[in-house]
């Protein structure tokens, strides 16, 4: 891209990174409406057995961490901003170690992922997990893009994104081990 | 841009450009090449269902592990039409309109300098190579290609016992296709972005040529649409690997074998695929229906009809294309109600598409008009439009779709609505756009020549499909003279047949033209046609010749 | 370029004139002409639908290309430009709405009807017959005297002992149980039959362009639904659904034949 068009219309720029990620956002919605349908259509059958041997409120805990680190840094800046960043950073990390492990003791446990409710439990985890390492990726591309400070732009779209994936992960767990 | 000759400029000017124009010409050229390989893939089919014993001599040799001693093996003919559905719907003509015109012409006609996001751009044009190879790579696999048709339905898709190609082929089929789907959402993104933040702030949304209306529409069609079979891929991709059974149902007995697990739905995938795959067609309509509109508004003088209806249809048919998928289950026992509500839908999505025609029909009425070759594609999809459109309206009502459904007659519909219309208007779109992309005309008397032939060959291979299929010839099949009612049926496929083989030699004209006037054709000057879109009107988006 | 291109009226024009006209009429001759597998079954009313269909797309299709060859050979003077006209888009935007309408009541009607059987209290009890498909045969079972099907399990399948559907022979129900031979439906004409349609391991269509009947086999699922053949004859059962590499061959025979002589026909196949 031509550096000058950059300089001479950056709000237009910026306009079109809105979009864009609210884009994004659409087709991951989209993509977890198709998964939950699909969950919603197993769970009335026949054969349906929840297990109640999962614990995720330790990942609900990192989802809200995330979000809370971000909106610190938001909020701050000089050391405080870097703390908030570091805390979104380690929050997710750990999110997906602690998903990834959650994933692996369903496969690893007896009857591994043949029983339906174990299956969307580990497909649900394993597409948000997915998501949520390509929105972290972002978020640090997006907050680093920038030399100096993000702008206010960057800093808006990197808090979007990380809030649609805690409250994607709020409603995963609300269908998974509320309604069930 | 200043000429550098060494061959790191090259590759950085041709090959990992970020330059919309360059990546928007990588796509054309690839979705060509790939039509190249689909269409041989259909020629070698429609002669197995005219010939079934046919012996195939000089191609048996090429691909060995399809063939047994020159025959055909039933599991290849199974692999080919998969192959050739998905190649020329997703990897040709979606590649070509939306990546090859969509990502040349948009910034042009909006007035931006480059697509919001080059680099994402340029990403989603190399994922979409990558797919590709990996489609195609799956021919040079031991069992072959995936057998299970295009719409992959499981358990078929879902068992490697079930056929050959459900083995290794099935997966880089999936692969492949979630490749894809990545990047038609990138390049959707970008495209969203591009004509609502970028354009020209003294352009109006109301002053778009319709083209760029149907590729923010088909933008908007791939980012909803498209997730549902990423998703339906990712649950097959489980089933076939990690133990899980969301397809596959309880108690099967597969060649006689108890199959282990179970308790999914077949009908499942079916819905998560249509739920992609209606608005796929769209996503193929919408681009030639823009094309044509603009062409009528060139070459006619005027601006098309009803405008504002015009892109008030478009936005119709794209909403409703996600109301109607369940037309495709209509015999697969679904209940009556769901039934019914799905052919209302798909009827009246031919409300929006009827207003099109007789605007059509308004703006070329009375006018002197301009046959040049771009024209006389779009009014071939004027007449294609109209044929399958009807044939469509044919297929949305639940009684009559209970004879046709899966007989030949849904193949000729589609071929001539979808396939047809998105065709002819690549080839709309390369002859307009052609001095655009390379500041030189095309022949137009090759071109003429290549349009009435093309004309004539396609519907003589198409149009009597329909006939077979009322005589219940069903679709996808090896050798359809094991029925005694279909042996009658033997001269009709011949004649398709040869209709086909001539359809494919008159492309011959197009290749020829295409590559002479790259070289050869005359300088088209900057303002060739008498258009007034941005993308001729503004002297920087002028091509230096490449 | 603009200036010396072909225009309507010319001769390219004439040439696309002719062969548009060409297709037109052949492919509306061909449609008119074309046939359907002779009826057998109480089910004219899609034959009825479709010969509806062809008269109205027939009238437009004619009508559009008419236009179109009306609009390359005209030869138009600098003409006026016409205004746009909201009534005559509104015009032709209901009238095609109410032809759709119209012809969607008719599918309605037609859906109802050839869903439900005979309800009626005094109209005979159908003929049960099971279907069982699987990779690339048939299997027909009627229930016998005591009009139960006998239990059925998937792991008692064996191919060696022909038992293709896996039926429980310590099941009292199934003692009397009627397998007719891999292929082969010996049905009574003028009975309404019910059909219990499922499959054993992938999805199948059951399609009998005589009977103008198609239905999938599901999997996992249990489809029913009835007809009534009216004459006696033998017709072709096709899988319509791509199930593997024997699709093609995955053909089944379904003989016809008067009510009197049903129960013999059907003794005689099973020996
Ligand atoms: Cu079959």
């Amino acid at each position: 891209m031509n550096p000058t068009t950059l300089a001479q219309r950056p709000s237009a720029i910026e306009h079109a990174a809105r979009i864009g990620v609210v884009a994004a956002l659409s087709a991951t919605t989209m993509l977890f409406a198709s998964l939950v349908s699909a969950y919603l259509v197993r769970r009335s059958f026949a054969d349906w057995r929840p297990s109640s041997a999962l614990w995720p409120f330790p990942l609900l805990a990192l989802g809200l961490l995330a979000s809370l680190g971000i909106e610190a840094a938001a909020r701050s800046s000089g050391r405080r901003r870097r703390q908030g960043f570091k805390a979104l950073a380690w929050a997710s990390a750990s999110y997906v170690v602690s998903a990834l492990a959650v994933i692996a003791s369903i496969a690893l446990g007896q009857g591994g992922l043949g029983a339906p409710y174990q299956a969307f439990v580990a497909l649900l985890l394993g597409v948000h997990l997915v998501h949520s390492l390509g929105a972290t990726s972002f978020a640090v591309w997006m907050l680093r893009e920038a030399s100096g400070p993000p702008s206010e732009n960057s800093l808006l779209l990197a808090r979007l994104v990380t809030h649609f994936l805690t409250a994607l992960l709020f409603a995963i767990i609300f269908l998974l081990f509320v309604l069930r | 841009m200043s000429g550098n000759a060494s061959s790191q400029s090259f590759l950085s000017r041709y090959v990992f450009s970020l330059d919309h124009r360059v990546i928007g010409l990588q796509y054309l050229f690839t979705a060509m090449a790939l039509a190249l390989v689909g269409g041989l893939l259909a020629l070698i089919v429609r002669i197995q269902i005219a010939w079934p014993d046919h012996d195939f001599g000089l191609i048996s040799a090429l691909l060995p592990q399809g063939f047994d001693e020159g025959v055909m093996k039933p599991e290849f003919y199974a692999a080919l039409f998969t192959m050739h559905g998905t190649i020329m719907i997703f990897f040709v003509l979606s590649a070509a309109l939306i990546g090859g015109f969509g990502n040349y012409l948009i910034p042009l006609q909006v007035g931006a300098k480059d697509m919001a996001f080059p680099r994402l751009n340029a990403l989603s044009y190399w994922i979409y190579a990558v797919s590709s190879v990996i489609m195609l790579s799956s021919f040079v696999v031991p069992s072959g290609p995936a057998a299970s048709g295009w719409t992959a339905y499981p358990p078929l898709s879902a068992l490697k016992g079930a056929i050959p190609g459900s083995n290794l082929g099935q997966d880089l089929w999936l692969v492949a296709m979630a490749l894809f789907i990545v990047s038609f959402t990138l390049g959707g993104l970008n495209f969203l972005a591009t004509i609502l933040a970028l354009r020209k702030p003294e352009l109006s949304m109301m002053d778009l040529p319709l083209f760029t209306w149907s590729m923010l529409f088909v933008a908007i069609l791939g980012l909803l649409a498209f997730p549902s079979l990423t998703a339906a891929s990712v649950m097959l991709l489980l089933d076939r690997h990690a133990g899980t059974s969301f397809f596959i149902p309880m108690g099967l007995v597969l060649s006689g074998d108890p199959v282990p697990g179970g308790g999914g739905s077949p009908i499942l995938w079916q819905h998560l695929f249509w739920f992609l795959g209606h608005p796929e067609v769209y996503i193929l309509m919408l681009p030639s229906l823009g094309i044509t509109s603009d062409l009528f508004t060139v070459f006619t003088g005027r601006r098309v009809f009803g405008y504002r209806s015009m892109v008030i249809a478009m936005a119709l048919i794209s909403g409703m294309s996600f109301l109607v998928w369940g037309h495709h289950m209509f015999v697969s026992g679904m209940s009556p109600f769901l039934g019914s509500a799905f052919a209302v839908t798909t009827t009246l999505i031919a409300v929006p598409s009827g207003v099109k025609v007789f605007n059509w029909i308004a703006t070329l009425w009375n006018r002197p008009l301009q046959l040049t070759t771009p024209m006389l594609w779009a009014l071939g999809i004027f007449s294609l439009f109209v044929t399958g459109g009807l044939s469509g309206i044919w297929l949305g009502q639940t009684q009559i779709d209970i004879q046709l459904h899966d007989t030949a007659f849904v193949v000729g519909h589609f071929h001539i609505i979808m396939a047809g219309a998105a065709l002819f208007g690549v080839f709309a779109g390369l002859h307009y756009w052609f001095p655009l992309f390379f500041g030189r005309l095309m022949s137009e008397r090759l071109g003429a020549a290549h349009f009435l032939l093309t004309f004539v060959f396609y519907y003589a291979t198409f149009f009597p499909m329909h006939l077979a299929g009322l005589r219940g010839q069903v679709r996808r099949v090896y050798d359809p003279y094991q029925y005694e009612y279909l042996k009658p049926l033997q001269s009709m496929n011949a004649f398709i047949t040869w209709a086909a083989v001539a359809l494919a030699l008159a492309q011959i004209l197009f290749f020829i033209n295409f590559f002479w006037s790259l070289k050869r054709g005359a300088p088209s000057g900057a303002h060739p046609w008498a258009a007034e879109s941005l993308e001729w009107t503004e002297p920087e988006s002028l091509a230096e010749g490449v | 370029m603009t200036e010396d291109a072909p225009r309507n009226g010319g001769q390219l024009a004439r040439v696309f004139a002719l062969l548009t006209a060409a297709f037109a009429a052949w492919a509306a001759y061909a449609l008119a002409t074309s046939s359907m597998p002779p009826l057998a079954a109480d089910r004219g009313r899609i034959d009825s639908a479709i010969e509806l269909n062809l008269i109205v797309s027939g009238v437009v299709f004619l009508g559009a290309h008419l236009a179109l060859v009306l609009v390359l050979l005209r030869r138009p003077r600098e003409a006026r430009i016409p205004r746009e006209n909201i009534r005559v888009e509104m015009l032709w935007t209901a009238l095609t709405a109410a032809i759709l309408v119209a012809l969607l009541v008719n599918s309605e009607i037609d859906a109802r009807a050839l869903a439900g059987g005979d309800e009626g209290a005094d109209a005979p009890k159908p003929v049960v017959v099971e279907v069982v498909a699987q990779q690339f045969a048939w299997n027909f079972r009627l229930p016998g005297e005591d009009g139960i099907f006998g239990r059925t399990d998937p792991r008692l399948v064996d191919q060696a002992e022909l038992n293709f559907i896996g039926l429980d022979k310590k099941d009292p129900a199934s003692e009397d149980d009627i397998l007719l031979p891999q292929g082969l439906l010996i049905l009574p004409a003028g009975r309404e039959i019910k059909v219990r349609l499922r499959s054993l391991d992938v999805i199948h269509s059951f399609f009998v362009a005589s009977f103008r009947v198609k239905r999938d086999a599901m999997p996992g699922l249990q489809g029913e639904f009835t007809f009534t053949p009216t004459t006696p004859g033998s017709f072709e059962l096709a899988c319509a659904e791509h199930c593997g590499l024997g699709h093609y061959r995955m053909r089944g025979l379904i003989e016809v034949v008067p009510e009197a002589e049903w129960a013999g026909k059907v003794k005689e196949a099973t020996q």
